[in-house]
C-alpha cells in the first residue's frame, strides 16, 4: 500500500447545537486523487476547513504525513453541547476498548505501539490548533470555492506572494534587497509555473481582469507556488461550462502526473469526480454515507438517495 | 528606451529639487517656503508610515499621533542638556533624568520606544477587526496622552508643561534628509517579498493565510515600522516647533494626518508625500489670506474672517473623499505614470475568450 | 473621609452623565448595527444641536426653540446620511470611516468658523436648574428629569424596535443587508429612520447636556461622542439596552474618577482602558451576538 499523506479520524465540527460535520474519518494516500462530495449543506466545505486549520474541530484528529496536526477535544460549554460520538477519545478520560489485559505483555505493548502510532498524544487533553499557515507551511495547500485572488496584484504577483512562506531571507536582508539571488530564483520557478499553467502571456495583467476559467487555474497555480504535497481543491469546476470543466479535468490529471501531486477535492460535477478520482468519499448531512472507488459510489443506493431525495420528495 | 527617458525626467527633477532647497537653504531660511518644506517633510513622514498600516497592510489604525507623541517625548527628554533641565522642568526640581544623550541616539531611541509600546500594544489589539482596530489605537493614543499629563509623573514628562531647550538642528536641510531617509527605508520595505506580502494580506486575509503567510507576525511587523516612523516623525516634529506638549497631539492631528494620506491616495508613497507638502503648504500658507478679515485688492469680504481656512479646507476634503475617492495618486506612484502598459492589447485578447 | 452625603451626589451625577452618554450612544449603536459604521460625526451632531439652541433663542425663548432644535437637528443628521454616506454604501467600509472622520471635521471646522471658536453660553430652560432638597443631597430638577427622561425614551425606542413594521424591518436589516434588500425591504427608508432616531436622541442629550454644562464650544463633541460609542461596543455594539447599561456604567465611574485628585487627569482615558479590556476578553461587548465570517 502507498504512503498515508492525509488522515482524517473521527472530526466533528458543532456550531452551537448545529453538528457539521459529523464523525467523519477519511484517509488520502500519497499519489491519489480524492473526492469528498455530498449535496448542498453537507459539511464538505466545513471539513475542508477543519483540515485546514480555519475552524479548530470540536472533537477529532487530523494527521498529515504520519505526525498530527489538529486535535481537539470538547471544551468548556461545548462539553454540555456536544451531540457527537467518541466525546472522550482525545482526552485524558479515554478508556479504550478492546485492550488486552495487563498480563500480556506481549500483546499490550503492541497494541500501545499501535495506538501511539495512530495518535502518538493518546491519553492526553493535548489540543493542537495551529494557524492555516502553520499547516500551509507542513505542504498542504488549497484554493477556495469562491475565488480569493490578491485583486490588486498581478497574476505574476500572486504566484510570487505565495512564495514569500519558503523565503530564506529577513526582515532586515529583505529591506536592503540583500536577498536578490533568492528573489531572482523565486520569479524564475514562478514564471516556470505560469508556463506549465498556460498563463504565461497574461503574467502582468491584473488578476482579477482574467477570466473565469483562468482566474482558477491561478489560483492552483498560486497554491502550488508555496511547494505542497497535499493540494486541496475547494469546488474548482464551480460556476464552470462543460467544456471548461473537460479542460479542467485534463489540467487536473496533468498536475497530478507532473508535480507527482496528492490531490483531495470537493467537487458537485460529476463527470469530473468520476473522471479522475481515484476513490470517492461522500457526505451527507454531515456524516459519511458511502465511500469507494468510483464505481462503487455511482451504484450506491443511499448515495442515489442523497442526491435524488427520498420517494416521497420525488413524487412533487 | 522609455526606461531611459524616465531615468533622464526623474533626475531632472530631482536635481531640481535639490537646487530648489539649497537656495532656500542659503538665501531664505525664515522665509515661509522654509518653514512649509520642513514640515512638509514631517509630515509626509509621519504620512507614509501611516500609509504602511492603512494603505498597504489594510490595518486601519487611528494612533499615529500617540506614537508621534511618544517619539517626541522620548527624544525631548533625553536631549535637554542638564545645565538647563532645571529651567525645563521648573516645578519638579530639575526632573529625575540627569543626563542627556547626543542628538543622533535621541533620534534612534524616539524611533525605538514607540515601537516598543507597539508591540506591547499590537499584540492584543491587532486581533481586532478594522473598525474595531480604529477606536482601539485611538483610544491608546488618548491614554497615552493622559499618562504623559500625569502630576505624578512629572519629574519625568514634565506633566502638562513646555518640553524646551532640547538639542535642535541648525541646519533647515536637516529634518528634510532624515524624513527622505526613512520614506526610502519605507519604499524599500514595500517592495521586498515583505511588502507583497502586506498587500496580500490588506488584499484578502483569509488567502494570505492559506498562502502561508502569518498574519500575526506580518501585521506586528507593518505596525511596530509605522511607529517606529512615526516616533521619529514626532521627534522632528518637536525640533521643527523647539517645544513638546502633549495637549498638541490629539486624535485631530491623526485624522489630518489620515486626511493627508486619502488627498494623497491610500497605497501611493508619492501620493502621501505630495499630499503632506500640499497640505502643510496650503494650511500654513496660501490659504492663509482666507482668515484675513482685511479688505483684499480693496474689496472687504464679509465672510473672511478667522477659522475660514479650515471651513474651506474641510469642504475641499470632504470633496476629495466623495468625489475623488483615489485622491492625487490612486494606488499608483509617480513612476508608473510614465510606464506605458501594453493592457489594451490583452484585455481584448481575454474578451474573446470569454465570448 | 468624605460623607455618605457626597458619594450620593457623585452616584447622582454619574447617573445623569450616564443618561445622556445613553442617548448618544444608541445612535451610535443603532448606526453601527446597520451600516457598520461608527458614525464618528455623531458626537459633532451633538454639539451642533447645542449651537442651534444658543443661536434660536437669540431671537425666541427657549421653550418655543426648543422643538425647532430636535426638528433641525434630525433634518441635519439625515442631510450627512444622503450626503457622505449615502454615495458611498458600495465603497470598502474604510473609505465610509474617513467620510465620517471628513464630516466630523468639517462641522468642528463651521462651528470654530461661525462662533469665531469662542465657547457661547447655554440658555437657560425655566426650571430646569432649581434644586430641591431630598434630605442632606441637594440636587437639581435636571439630575432628576434625565434618567427619567432616558429609560422612558430607551423603552419606547425599545417598543418601537419590537413591535413595529419599521422596527421589523431595522431588525432584519441590521442581521444581513443584502437579504433585507432583496426581500423588498426598502433600505435607505430604514436607514433615514436610524438617522433620524440617532440624531432626535442625541438632540435631547444636548438639551439636557448643554443645560447643566451652562456652555457650547466648538470641539465639545468629540470627548462624549467618543465615550458613548465605547459604551455601545462595552454593551454590545448593536444591542440597544447593551448601549445604555453601558453608559451607566461608564458614566457612574467616570464621575468618581473625576472626583479623586490623583487620578481625575485619567477620567477621559479609563474610558478608552474599559474599550480595549473589553474588546480583549469579550470582543462582542456584555450583550453583543457572536459573528463569524465564511469563509
Amino acid at each position: 500500500m502507498s504512503k498515508n499523506v492525509l488522515k482524517v479520524e473521527n472530526v466533528t465540527m458543532q456550531f452551537g447545537g448545529v453538528v457539521a460535520v459529523d464523525n467523519l474519518s477519511m484517509e488520502v494516500n500519497q499519489g491519489e486523487i480524492v473526492a469528498l462530495i455530498g449535496p448542498n449543506g453537507a459539511g464538505k466545505t466545513t471539513a475542508f476547513n477543519v483540515i485546514t486549520g480555519v475552524y479548530a474541530p470540536t472533537n477529532g484528529l487530523v494527521s498529515f504525513g504520519g505526525k498530527p496536526i489538529v486535535r481537539n477535544h470538547p471544551q468548556g460549554k461545548m462539553k454540555k453541547l456536544y451531540k457527537g460520538e467518541v466525546a472522550t477519545m482525545y482526552t485524558a478520560a479515554y478508556i479504550p476498548d478492546g485492550r488486552p489485559s495487563i498480563e500480556d505483555e506481549e500483546a499490550t505493548k503492541i497494541w500501545n505501539d499501535a495506538e501511539h502510532a495512530r495518535d502518538p498524544f493518546v491519553g492526553s487533553d493535548k489540543v493542537l490548533e495551529p494557524t492555516p499557515d502553520k499547516i500551509t507551511k507542513l505542504g498542504m495547500a488549497r484554493t477556495f470555492q469562491n475565488i480569493r485572488l490578491w485583486k490588486s496584484q498581478t497574476v505574476f504577483t500572486n504566484v510570487l506572494i505565495a512564495k514569500h512562506m519558503r523565503r530564506s531571507s529577513n526582515l532586515l536582508t529583505a529591506t536592503l534587497h540583500l536577498n536578490f539571488k533568492e528573489e531572482q530564483k523565486q520569479r524564475e520557478e514562478v514564471m516556470e509555473l505560469l508556463r506549465i499553467v498556460g498563463l504565461e502571456d497574461v503574467k502582468d495583467e491584473l488578476a482579477t481582469s482574467l477570466p473565469y476559467g483562468k482566474q482558477r487555474r491561478l489560483e492552483i497555480a498560486r497554491a502550488l507556488a508555496t511547494n505542497p504535497s497535499l493540494l486541496l481543491l475547494d469546488e474548482p469546476a464551480a460556476g464552470m461550462n462543460p467544456q471548461e470543466t473537460q479542460e479542467l479535468t485534463a489540467f487536473i490529471g496533468e498536475i497530478r502526473d507532473k508535480f507527482n501531486m496528492t490531490i483531495l477535492l470537493i467537487e458537485h460535477h460529476m463527470d469530473l469526480v468520476m473522471d479522475i478520482s481515484d476513490r470517492i468519499y461522500v457526505l451527507d448531512f454531515g456524516k459519511l454515507i458511502a465511500q469507494g472507488v468510483p464505481a462503487e459510489i455511482q451504484n450506491n443506493e443511499r448515495v442515489i438517495d442523497a442526491y435524488l431525495g427520498v420517494a416521497d420528495d420525488a413524487e412533487d | 528606451m522609455k526606461n531611459k527617458k524616465f531615468l533622464i525626467v526623474s533626475l531632472i527633477l530631482a536635481a531640481v529639487c535639490i537646487v530648489g532647497v539649497l537656495y532656500v537653504n542659503a538665501n531664505m531660511r525664515y522665509s515661509m517656503l522654509a518653514s512649509v518644506l520642513q514640515k512638509g517633510a514631517i509630515y509626509a513622514l509621519v504620512a507614509v508610515a501611516l500609509n504602511l498600516l492603512n494603505g498597504f497592510t489594510g490595518l486601519f489604525s487611528l494612533g499615529q499621533a500617540g506614537f508621534m507623541m511618544l517619539g517626541a517625548y522620548t527624544y525631548a527628554i533625553l536631549t535637554i542638556p542638564v545645565a538647563e533641565r532645571i529651567a525645563v522642568y521648573q516645578y519638579f526640581d530639575g526632573g529625575i533624568i540627569q543626563f542627556c544623550l547626543p542628538m543622533a541616539v535621541g533620534l534612534v531611541l524616539a524611533g525605538i520606544v514607540p515601537m516598543l509600546f507597539a508591540w506591547l500594544i499590537g499584540k492584543p489589539v491587532l486581533k481586532l477587526k478594522s473598525d474595531y482596530l480604529a477606536i482601539a489605537t485611538l483610544g491608546f493614543a488618548e491614554i497615552m496622552r493622559a499618562i504623559i499629563q500625569w502630576k505624578n509623573l512629572g519629574p519625568l514628562t514634565n506633566s502638562s508643561n513646555l518640553l524646551k531647550r532640547f538639542a535642535n538642528y541648525e541646519n533647515i536641510l536637516f529634518p528634510m534628509v532624515v524624513s527622505a531617509v526613512c520614506i526610502a527605508i519605507i519604499v524599500l520595505m514595500i517592495n521586498s517579498t515583505y511588502g507583497r506580502a502586506f498587500k496580500a494580506i490588506r488584499d484578502d486575509e483569509i488567502a494570505a493565510e492559506a498562502m502561508g503567510i502569518n498574519l500575526a507576525k506580518h501585521k506586528m511587523i507593518a505596525f511596530m515600522t509605522s511607529a517606529f516612523f512615526a516616533g521619529i516623525g514626532g521627534a522632528l516634529l518637536a525640533m521643527f516647533q523647539s517645544s513638546v506638549q502633549a495637549a498638541a497631539f490629539t486624535s485631530a492631528m491623526t485624522y489630518e494626518i489620515l486626511l493627508i494620506v486619502v488627498i494623497g491616495g491610500i497605497g501611493s508613497v508619492t501620493g502621501s508625500v505630495m499630499g503632506a507638502f500640499l497640505f502643510v503648504a496650503c494650511s500654513e500658507w496660501w490659504l492663509r489670506f482666507l482668515d484675513d478679515p482685511l479688505p483684499y485688492l480693496g474689496v472687504q469680504i464679509p465672510f473672511m474672517r478667522g477659522g475660514f481656512r479650515m471651513l474651506v479646507f474641510s469642504v475641499v476634503i470632504m470633496v476629495v473623499v466623495l468625489f475623488f475617492r483615489k485622491g492625487i495618486m490612486g494606488d499608483k506612484e509617480l513612476p508608473d505614470l510614465w510606464k506605458k502598459r501594453p493592457k489594451k492589447a490583452l484585455k481584448k485578447a481575454s474578451k474573446k475568450e470569454v465570448a | 473621609m468624605h460623607e455618605a452625603s457626597y458619594y450620593i451626589q457623585l452616584l447622582l451625577s454619574g447617573i445623569t452623565v450616564g443618561s445622556l452618554y445613553a442617548l448618544i450612544a444608541i445612535g451610535y449603536t443603532m448606526v453601527y448595527g446597520i451600516l457598520r459604521l461608527i458614525n464618528f460625526a455623531h458626537g459633532d451632531i451633538f454639539m451642533m444641536a447645542g449651537f442651534f439652541m444658543v443661536y434660536l433663542c437669540t431671537g425666541m425663548s427657549p421653550l418655543v426653540a426648543l422643538p425647532l432644535v430636535l426638528i433641525m437637528t434630525v433634518i441635519l443628521g439625515v442631510l450627512i446620511e444622503r450626503a457622505a454616506y449615502k454615495p458611498l454604501r458600495t465603497a470598502p467600509r474604510m473609505s465610509v470611516m474617513i467620510s465620517a472622520i471628513g464630516v466630523s471635521y468639517l462641522l468642528q471646522n463651521l462651528a470654530t468658523y461661525v462662533t469665531g471658536g469662542l465657547a457661547r453660553a447655554y440658555p437657560e430652560i425655566p426650571g430646569l436648574k432649581n434644586t430641591i432638597q431630598l434630605g442632606s443631597v441637594s440636587v437639581n430638577w435636571i439630575t432628576i428629569i434625565t434618567p427619567v427622561l432616558t429609560i422612558l425614551l430607551v423603552v419606547v425606542l425599545v417598543l418601537l424596535i419590537n413591535h413595529t413594521k419599521i422596527g421589523m424591518a431595522m431588525r432584519a436589516v441590521s442581521r444581513d443587508f443584502e437579504t433585507a434588500q432583496l426581500m423588498g425591504i426598502k433600505i435607505n427608508n430604514v436607514i433615514s429612520v436610524t438617522f433620524i432616531i440617532g440624531s432626535f436622541l442625541a438632540a435631547v442629550a444636548s438639551v439636557l447636556y448643554f443645560t447643566n454644562y451652562g456652555q457650547v464650544s466648538p470641539m465639545i463633541g468629540a470627548m462624549p461622542g467618543l465615550k458613548a460609542f465605547v459604551a455601545a461596543v462595552f454593551g454590545g455594539i448593536g444591542s440597544i439596552p447593551g448601549a445604555v447599561i453601558g453608559a451607566y456604567i461608564i458614566g457612574v465611574c467616570e464621575s468618581f474618577i473625576k472626583a479623586n485628585e490623583t487620578f481625575s487627569v485619567f477620567s477621559n482615558a479609563f474610558t478608552f482602558a474599559l474599550l480595549i479590556c473589553v474588546l480583549l476578553f469579550r470582543p462582542n461587548g456584555l450583550f453583543g451576538e457572536k459573528m463569524t465570517e465564511k469563509v
